[in-house]
């Protein structure tokens, strides 16, 4: 898309005609699979799992999942909520005999005692990220041993 | 000795204390932990050393399973020189038998003292025959060469890993990356090195690995290999089986000192074809090398090793039953607990949704894999002697110069290079994803041991040493995490039990699994129904048919 937008004034002012640019220009087509059912809606909010001092893991479950079997849950971090720099990522497999799935996402390396705000995403193992509508979540580990 | 009841009463777990009395100052310490059920055998206790390590020569000389390994050994190899000598064979029975010979003739190996079979014990399903390495080694594996500087150890040169079984291995598909699924599927061994890519057939590509591994059988030239077969009491049925002519190859005057020179000895100055051969010669001993391979893989493949007469393959044809605890084991199996998610069990699945189950088997020989790679997230096993050899042995070899600081990651030491690029360049910018990542093995003969009370490695590193472990492990991994090297859980858990350390790689850990809320009755239910996947269970011989009613044929005209 974004080549698309810089090439198209270029494409315009060569008079090569639109329609002719789209079709040269436009990605092949997914293949027509029916079981691609679409953008994954989240019914279990975002939640701690458990934490330590310095691990924590966070897990929500999605439904209406498709596409690829391995699947990555991501975990984007921080100690400010607007200020979410970090990310952890996590793959999961997805068995297509279950109408839901549950991510969880092994964070690692955190501060002990400390407040963490996060949101999460979903990926397949290629492709585009899935679209979630992820609330800001928080939690705070142990405090060392 | 120190036993603590585990907290389900049904696992006792006991701190092998009396080898504990005098630790040395240096080097790498490891607390083993054993089942309650196992005595180090009395003809072992010689053995054992300070700081729980073991003498491996001394285990050699008396373990009362290497002992019964080698006369299995010996046993089937003298059955396949029967068969062989026989001139009764069909030609599918030749190849089949020809790999049998191969995998337990101890001649291959440098020192002509190590078979494939001792590692891969036909008994403990084809994988770590020995109880003792079990606990003291994880599972991996003395090789070839004793290491005889003084004070080393460990000393003799050990495999790094608890050799994977082999069972099934051939229907495993050769290596390929799949880009819509972006996953790799098929390969052999634990990091999938062994693609099968030159051949396309992964199983007869790591067969041709471990006798030119330094660590194991040795041979400083894969023509090692083929100047011993061409020397061996089978080379006729060799040839029988590849043609006549296949094993002439003009040798050089030095084969015998090169070929008894273990890989890795600076004597050879790095070389990988130290012997001398013709360009002719060479290109025929790597082609007689892959027939090598080609055998072993066929007897792999054979009813002898992968025969799919389980309880549960009975019970996928119709004719069997399981029973109760087996069934539970089951419906968990491909529920709850998700195993199936990749250890594919052929049959349809009920999801946990209530969905019906038809009942119908879609796949009658499923492989209960599903051939991709996952980090289990694995704490790291220290006892590995692996970790310890960091410093030269007599030969001027280091088999791992990075000692205690060697991270196992699996398919990313594959594809980031460690043994060389990979065969498929394109692959090693897919590090970062697989790294941590091990083969998702077939469960097929997973429980199957030697005796009663044998105690077996699970997992590439043998960390887990039952499948009560390592159904717990999975059930638990992560409501008991803590951020703790191995066999430093805190005060009030118990490792295994309450406490799972760190995992050796954090990165790209499997999250399917950790935390399954699986009862300890249902931990049992799932072990129960593993059981079922035993081959033994029926005869693998023919059985009768019924008879077919053939019509009468039309008398031909006079």
């Amino acid at each position: 898309m974004r080549s698309r937008h810089l090439i198209l004034p270029l494409a315009a002012a060569c008079f090569v005609p639109a329609a002719v640019y789209f079709a040269l220009s436009r990605p092949p087509a997914p293949p027509a699979i029916s079981s691609f059912a679409g953008p994954e809606r989240i019914v279990e909010p975002p939640e701690l799992e458990s934490a330590t001092d310095t691990t924590a893991f966070i897990r929500w479950t999605a439904t209406s999942v498709s596409g690829t079997r391995e699947r990555y849950g991501i975990v984007h971090y921080g100690t400010a909520p607007d200020q979410l720099t970090l990310s952890a990522r996590s793959p999961t497999r997805w068995n297509s005999a279950f109408p839901t799935m549950v991510f969880r996402v092994h964070l690692h390396g955190l501060q002990p005692a400390t407040r963490y705000y996060y949101t999460v995403e979903s990926r397949q193992a290629v492709g585009e990220p899935d679209q979630l509508d992820s609330p800001v979540g928080r939690f705070i580990t142990a405090p060392s041993p | 000795m120190k036993c603590t009841l585990r907290e389900n009463r049904l696992i006792f777990r006991c701190i092998v204390a009396s080898a504990l009395a005098a630790v040395p100052a240096a080097g790498v310490r490891a607390q083993v932990s054993v089942p309650q059920s196992y005595v180090i055998p009395p003809a072992d206790l010689a053995c054992i050393l300070t700081g729980n390590r073991v003498d491996l020569q001394c285990l050699i000389a008396n373990d009362p399973d290497f002992k019964r390994i080698r006369a299995e050994e010996a046993g089937l190899f003298n059955e396949a020189l029967a068969a062989a000598r026989s001139n009764t064979l069909d030609p599918f029975h030749q190849i089949e038998t020809l790999g049998k010979l191969e995998i337990f003739d101890p001649r291959l190996s440098v020192n002509s003292n190590l078979a494939c079979s001792f590692c891969h014990d036909p008994a403990a399903g084809y994988g770590n025959g020995a109880s003792i390495l079990s606990v003291f080694t994880g599972g991996a594996n003395p090789g070839s060469v004793p290491i005889t500087v003084h004070g080393a150890y460990p000393n003799n040169r050990m495999a790094k890993r608890n050799p994977q079984s082999y069972v099934y291995s051939p229907y495993f598909p050769p290596l390929q990356y799949n880009p819509t699924q972006g996953d790799f599927y098929g390969g052999n061994f634990w990091d999938g090195r062994a693609t099968g890519y030159r051949l396309m057939n992964s199983a007869a590509e790591q067969a041709q690995d471990p006798p030119v591994d330094p660590e194991e059988m040795a041979n400083p030239d894969t023509a090692c290999v083929v100047w011993k077969l061409s020397t061996g009491s089978y080379k006729a049925f060799f040839e029988q089986v590849w043609g006549r002519g296949t094993l002439d190859i003009a040798w050089p005057g030095n084969v015998a000192t090169i070929c008894s020179t273990p890989k890795g000895a600076a004597s050879l100055g790095g070389s990988a074809t130290p012997l001398a051969l013709s360009s002719i010669d060479r290109t025929r001993a790597n082609q007689a090398f892959d027939e090598f391979g080609q055998a072993i893989a066929a007897y792999e493949i054979s009813p002898a090793v992968s025969a799919f007469t389980s309880k549960f393959d009975l019970f996928l044809s119709g004719n069997g039953t399981l029973t109760a605890a087996e069934a539970r084991g089951y419906d968990l199996f491909r529920g709850k607990a998700q195993c199936n998610t990749c250890h594919l069990d052929g049959r349809s699945n009920t999801g946990g949704s209530g969905a019906a189950d038809t009942g119908a088997a879609t796949n009658v020989a499923p492989m209960f894999t599903d051939f991709t790679y996952n980090n289990l997230g694995l704490p790291r096993n220290p006892v590995l002697p692996w970790y310890s050899e960091n410093t030269p042995d007599q030969w001027g070899f280091t088999g791992n110069p990075l000692g205690i600081g060697f991270t196992d990651t699996g398919v990313g030491l594959f594809l980031g290079g460690y043994y060389g690029p990979p065969p498929n360049l394109s692959w090693g910018q897919l590090e970062p994803y697989f790294e941590g990542k091990f083969q998702t093995s077939t469960l097929r003969d997973t429980a199957k041991v030697p005796y009663p009370n044998f105690v077996k490695a699970f997992m590439h590193n043998g960390y887990l040493h039952s499948l009560k472990e390592v159904v717990h492990f999975y059930n638990t991994r992560d409501l008991y995490a803590q951020n703790v090297p191995s066999g430093q859980c805190r005060v009030g858990t118990i490792e295994k039990v309450t406490c799972w350390p760190r995992p050796e790689d954090p990165n790209n850990m499997n999250m399917v699994i950790g935390h399954l809320k699986l009862t300890d009755a249902e931990e049992n239910d799932i072990v129960a129904f593993l059981g079922t996947l035993n081959d033994g269970f029926v005869s693998a011989t023919p059985t009768a048919r019924p008879a077919i009613q053939r019509k009468p044929t039309t008398p031909p005209p006079s």
